[in-house]
C-alpha cells in the first residue's frame, strides 16, 4: 500500500492526460479527478513536518505522505436544474496511512441562473481556497499557508449551502450560506462542529477578488475517550486574491476564538508570472496557544497540459513544537523543509 | 516576365512568413436577445464566472482555443485549466462542452438559444449570430 499509491500517483497523470480531451460533452455521467504526487523531507528528525490532520509526518528522510494525495469525482446530471456530485481523495490522515475520505456528496439544484441549493455533505468553506485546498493544480503554493489552514482542518459540511450571485456593474457579489455539522478526525482526537453556521460574502472585479467569511459552531472535542465540554467557537476570516498582468497576489488573516488562546493567523503570497513558469514568496504566522512562522520560497512551473512541477523551500520557526508532530523533548525549529511536487487534473 | 515571378515568390515567401492567423468571432444563436457584447462579459461565461449562457468550447489541442482565451481572458490555457478545477472540484460548476470544432460549435449553437461559442471568422453564416469580434 505504503508504496504501490506514489507510483500510482506519478503514473497517474501520463494515463489520463488523455481522458481529458476525451471527454464527451453529451455524457451526463462526468468522471474528473485531480492529484499531487510529491516528496517531502525536512532538515532534521527531532520533529516531523506534516499537514494540520496528519498524525505522521515527514523527517530527513523523503516521504511520500505529506502532500501527496488523489482526488475522484463524479459529476451526474439529472435534468436542466438537479445534478449530484460526489468526490473521494485518497491521502494520509489522523492515521500514519493512506485512507480515503468521502469529501463531497451532494444533490444540487440550480434554481436559477443566480441562485443554487445543495444538500448532502457540502466543502466547508472557510477560507479563500479551503474548498479546493487538496487540489494542487489549483493553487499556486505547494500547500495551503499552515499558520492559517490549520485552524480549521476540516473539508466538509453535513448540511446544506446556498449560493447566490449578483452582479454589480462589471462586479459580481456572491454570498454564501452554509448550514450543519463537521467532523475531522484528526492524530488522537476528533473535532466535531455541530450547530455550524457559515457566511461568505465574495465581491470579484476582474482579476480582484476579496472575501469575507464568518463561522460559528459549536464545538466538541474528543480525545480518546475523554468528551470534553461543548464550546462556542468562531471563526473569522478576510481574503485577497489579484491575479493581474502576470502579477500573483493571495492573503489571508484569520481569527479563531473560542479554544484556549484567541489564534489570530495570516499569510502573504506574491509571485510573477514569466510565461509558464510562476515563482513564489511567502510569509505566514500564526499566534495564540500554538505559534509558528513560515518564510517560504517556491516555483510553479506548469510543463504539461494538464499538469504543473512545483519545488517550494519552506524555513519554518515553531515556538516549542509549534505545528511539528512528535517533537523530542529538547526540539528548537528552525526547521528547513524542501517539497517536489507534480500536480495533476483530468 | 521577370516580374511575375518575381511578385510570385515574394508572395510565397510572405504567405510563409505571416502565422496563419486566426480571426475568432464569438457566436450565439440568432434568435438570442444579445446584439453585441464586451470582452469581459463574453470571458464570464467561458471562466465559469456566469451561468446565464452556455459556453461550448473548442478542442483542447484547436489553435483557435488558446487565441481565444489569450485576447477574450489575456490567459494561458494552464491559466483557465486552474481556474476551472477551482470551479468543478468544488462542486460549483462543470467544464464547459467541448466539441469538435468550428462546424459542431455552429451546430450546438444553433441548437440552443442559450449557447455561446467562438469560430473563426471564415466559418459564420447564417445560422449564428456575431456579438463578437476579437482584436
Amino acid at each position: 500500500m505504503k508504496t504501490i499509491i506514489p507510483v500510482a500517483l506519478l503514473v497517474l497523470p501520463l494515463a489520463v492526460s488523455t481522458a481529458w480531451a476525451q471527454d464527451d460533452a453529451t455524457q451526463a455521467v462526468k468522471v474528473s479527478g485531480f492529484g499531487t504526487g510529491a516528496l517531502t523531507w525536512t532538515n532534521t528528525n527531532d520533529a516531523l513536518f506534516a499537514r494540520p490532520y496528519q498524525a505522521g509526518g515527514a523527517g530527513t528522510k523523503p516521504r511520500t505522505g505529506v502532500d501527496s494525495n488523489v482526488g475522484l469525482q463524479i459529476d451526474a446530471r439529472i435534468n436542466d436544474w438537479l445534478s449530484l456530485t460526489g468526490q473521494g481523495i485518497v491521502r494520509k490522515l489522523e492515521t500514519d496511512a493512506y485512507g480515503a475520505t468521502g469529501t463531497l456528496a451532494f444533490a444540487k439544484a440550480r434554481v436559477s441562473d443566480t441562485l443554487a441549493v445543495r444538500v448532502g455533505r457540502v466543502p466547508l468553506a472557510a477560507f479563500l481556497v479551503s474548498d479546493y485546498r487538496n487540489v494542487g493544480y489549483a493553487n499556486t503554493m505547494l500547500r495551503p499557508s499552515q499558520e492559517v489552514y490549520a485552524q480549521v482542518p476540516n473539508d466538509s459540511l453535513d448540511g446544506a449551502d446556498v449560493d447566490w450571485r449578483q452582479d454589480v456593474g462589471s462586479s459580481s457579489v456572491t454570498t454564501q450560506i452554509a448550514y450543519g455539522r463537521s467532523t475531522a478526525k484528526l492524530a488522537g482526537q476528533t473535532v466535531t462542529f455541530t450547530n455550524a453556521r457559515v457566511l461568505n460574502v465574495i465581491l470579484e472585479q476582474g482579476p480582484f477578488t476579496v472575501r469575507l467569511g464568518r463561522d460559528d459552531a459549536r464545538m466538541v472535542l474528543e480525545q480518546g475517550r475523554v468528551e470534553l465540554p461543548k464550546l462556542k467557537v468562531s471563526f473569522t476570516a478576510a481574503g485577497f486574491a489579484m491575479d493581474w498582468n502576470n502579477a500573483v497576489v493571495q492573503s489571508e488573516y484569520t481569527i479563531a476564538r473560542g479554544f484556549g488562546a484567541t489564534s489570530r493567523g495570516w499569510y502573504a503570497m506574491g509571485g510573477y508570472r514569466f510565461g509558464k513558469v510562476l515563482p513564489f514568496f511567502s510569509h505566514g504566522k500564526l499566534t495564540g496557544d500554538v505559534a509558528q512562522r513560515t518564510d517560504s520560497i517556491g516555483v510553479r512551473w506548469d510543463a504539461f497540459r494538464s499538469a504543473d512541477i512545483k519545488f517550494q523551500v519552506d524555513r519554518v520557526k515553531p515556538e516549542g513544537a509549534g505545528l511539528f508532530n512528535q517533537a523530542k523533548p529538547g526540539f528548537r525549529g528552525p526547521v528547513t523543509v524542501g517539497a517536489v511536487a507534480v500536480d495533476f487534473v483530468f | 516576365m521577370h516580374n511575375m515571378s518575381l511578385s510570385f515568390v515574394l508572395a510565397a515567401i510572405l504567405g510563409i512568413g505571416l502565422p496563419a492567423r486566426a480571426e475568432v468571432v464569438v457566436v450565439v444563436n440568432p434568435n438570442a436577445p444579445e446584439a453585441a457584447m464586451t470582452k469581459e462579459e463574453v470571458a464570464q461565461y467561458f471562466l465559469g464566472k456566469s451561468g446565464a449562457l452556455v459556453p461550448i468550447d473548442q478542442p483542447e489541442s484547436a489553435p483557435i482555443r488558446a487565441e481565444f482565451y489569450k485576447k477574450v481572458a489575456d490567459k494561458d490555457p494552464s491559466q483557465v485549466k486552474a481556474l476551472w478545477s477551482k470551479l468543478v472540484f468544488t462542486g460549483r460548476a462543470t467544464m464547459p462542452k467541448e466539441v469538435g470544432g468550428s462546424a459542431d460549435v455552429k451546430k450546438a449553437v444553433a441548437a440552443n438559444p442559450k449557447a455561446i461559442g467562438y469560430i473563426d471568422r471564415s466559418a459564420v453564416d447564417a445560422t449564428v449570430k456575431v456579438i463578437y469580434t476579437a482584436p
